[in-house]
């Protein structure tokens, strides 16, 4: 069981991942200039080369990491014994759940080589949010999503987004108050056999 | 009858396709189905899945968020005497209902289950 509370930002994981790329463009371009300061192929390398792995980089390899850290994480929760009654796979985190056991298990996009597992009842509280504003026939959400605060972070995972406003008795946004509710029930019921 | 109205007829659930008439309701029952989660709904037309995952409840307040509901009616044509059960399969969610396709019995295939 992890002891540490949770972090959902691994700033190094994230400066790193942002800055690497762009030091290497730099290094690269300084060796450019010095060395093939004429152009020709060296210098094509040098200033190309990791300008386009840097954009690939940034635009697969966080994602990259974060499925193959999903799928490990799933692997250390079966070795452990930890049944995965539920999971959610959000765009920024998954979160797992142990209900007969009481324990929650959390990986976060940008922490994804922490796997939290904890007892349930350092959940303080857990609430859906449906997102309603408007009123009249402009009432609507964008986004639907279930929230708790654990270890005093506050987790807020989305069960429906979009960039328009729907109704609220759309289709996707009802199966996104669905799941809503039906993961503070989740929570409600693990927090109930880890103990309150 | 026109043309249009005889062919919606045929597409509806209580109508009996032999008489041309409308069928009545003789009872309804409101059943869980907490196999079927929301985000998992596969329709079925498979009487056995019905009739060991259906359970009788009085209210859709009585089903955890999250857990399909099925209406059952059944329908008997005044003429001819026929019996057909609808399955209105639907994921209740607060004050609002997320209906799925329903599924139609016509040969008494859930009749032992559903109307003991």
């Amino acid at each position: 069981m992890n002891q540490k509370s949770v972090k959902k930002t691994n700033f190094v994981y994230l400066l790193l991942t942002i800055f690497v790329p762009i030091v290497l463009i730099g290094l690269l371009g300084y060796v450019g200039y010095t060395f093939f300061r004429d152009g020709g192929t060296g210098a094509v390398i040098c200033f190309m080369a990791p300008t386009l792995l840097s954009v690939v980089w940034w635009i697969f390899g966080p994602t990259m990491i974060w499925k193959q850290r999903k799928k490990a994480m799933e692997r250390k929760l079966d070795e452990q014994g930890f049944t995965r009654n539920q999971t959610f796979y959000g765009s920024s985190q998954t979160v797992v759940v142990d209900i007969k056991q009481g324990k929650i298990a959390l990986l976060f996009f940008w922490n994804p080589f922490e796997t939290y597992i904890l007892p349930a009842n350092r959940v303080t509280k857990a609430w859906a949010d449906d997102g309603a504003a408007g009123s009249g026939f402009m009432r609507g959400t964008s986004r639907v999503s279930f929230l708790f605060v654990i270890d005093g972070v506050q987790v807020r995972v989305n069960t429906f987004t979009s960039n328009q406003r729907w109704k609220m008795n759309d289709e996707h946004v009802l199966t996104g108050i669905s799941k809503a509710d039906m993961w503070v029930q989740v929570l409600a019921a693990a927090r109930e056999a880890a103990g309150r | 009858m026109g043309l249009i109205d005889r062919w919606l007829r045929k597409y509806q659930d209580d109508w009996c396709r032999d008489c041309k008439c409308v069928m009545e309701k003789v009872q309804k029952q409101l059943y869980a189905l907490p196999s079927v989660t929301v985000g998992h709904y596969v329709e079925r037309k498979d009487p056995e899945f019905y009739a060991k995952n259906l359970y009788i409840v009085d209210k859709k307040a009585d089903i955890p968020s999250g857990i399909y509901a099925c209406g059952a009616i059944q329908y008997r044509c005044p003429e001819c005497g026929k019996r057909l059960t609808v399955l209105d399969p639907f994921l209740p969610v607060r004050n609002e209902e997320k209906h799925e396709n329903s599924v139609v019995f016509r040969n008494g295939e859930l009749d032992d289950i559903l109307w003991k």
